[in-house]
């Protein structure tokens, strides 16, 4: 891996880490414990299509630990490992598809972060009845995801003009 | 902007299945509670009836604490020691099948429907 190929990483790490601070601003009481906006998804989903899977896959384990030590508590990070390593398995099944374009799999995205949280949530207080808020999860997670998504499309040539320049 | 066909097929896709998921709680199960039980480290240890105001503290300030009001029929969480504090923001629930969730504390309150009970004991 070359330097400027690091540092990029590194600065991608770190606008996940703003983002991650960003959504703490914005409480989201649902219900479920741990239900986010998921707007590190877009740093996320950016590199992804930057870089490819394996970095992807890196800086979000990464980000998640730090984000959960910096913002969040132990429980934070359980919820954000099984939220953002699901929806990164399917943003990654659907890119390989070929049949979405950034702003599908960032819908994947955000509705399968939040599964992957319910589904644990469930797990861990072994109520079923967590599925009560199966329907606005969804609904909120297909909306961030299509806002990331336009979002995400919007910047992604500008950010492949920056790399091209920079490495 | 290239949205693809597909896109606003699995937006659509997926708003449909979360309104059926909604029309089936909304049909079947969407009744005002009768009492709400209290369940922590997957053993249920309380049963209040919600047509009863009361304060219903669980756990004691040196372990796990929360505190469980229910006042005009709906239940809530006032006070909780946890780091989060989740539980105490989440709005008060009175329809069959709300939770309110302390997760540091595995602790769930849920809303039940069925006889209208007098208060059980609660065991401890």
């Amino acid at each position: 891996m070359n330097i400027r190929k690091l540092v990029n990483l590194g600065m991608l790490l770190a606008a996940a880490l703003l983002l991650g601070y960003v959504e703490t601003l914005i409480p989201v009481y649902l219900g479920v414990p741990g239900a986010k906006l998921g707007l590190t998804n877009l740093a996320i989903i950016l590199l992804l299509y930057m870089y490819g899977t394996k970095e992807g896959l890196a800086i979000n384990i990464m980000r998640i630990f730090l984000c959960g030590f910096l913002f969040g508590s132990m429980y934070s990070i359980l919820y954000s490992m099984a939220g953002g390593l699901f929806s990164y398995l399917f943003m990654v099944l659907g890119k390989k598809t070929g049949l979405f374009s950034m702003v599908g799999i960032s819908i994947i995205g955000g509705v399968t972060h939040n599964l992957g949280q319910l589904f644990v949530a469930m797990v861990v207080v072994r109520t079923v009845g967590l599925m009560y808020y199966l329907p606005l999860l969804l609904i909120v997670g297909c909306i961030t995801g299509l806002l990331i998504g336009v979002l995400g499309q919007t910047i992604s040539p500008h950010l492949n003009k920056w790399k091209e320049s920079n490495g | 902007m290239k949205i693809k066909k597909n896109d606003i097929i699995i937006f659509i896709l997926i708003l449909f299945i979360a309104l059926l998921f909604f029309l089936y709680e909304f049909i079947f199960k969407s009744d005002e509670g009768a009492y709400v039980i209290v369940m922590q480290y997957d053993e249920q240890i309380g049963r209040y009836s919600l047509d009863r105001d009361g304060k219903y503290p669980i756990g004691d300030k040196d372990n796990a604490y929360n505190l469980l009001v229910i006042k005009d029929g709906s239940a809530y969480m006032e006070e909780a020691d946890c780091p989060d504090k989740l539980c105490v923001k989440q709005k008060k629930i009175h329809l069959k099948g709300e939770t309110i969730v302390c997760l540091p504390h595995e602790l769930v309150i849920q809303v039940e429907t069925g006889e209208r009970a007098e208060i059980d004991a609660v065991t401890n």
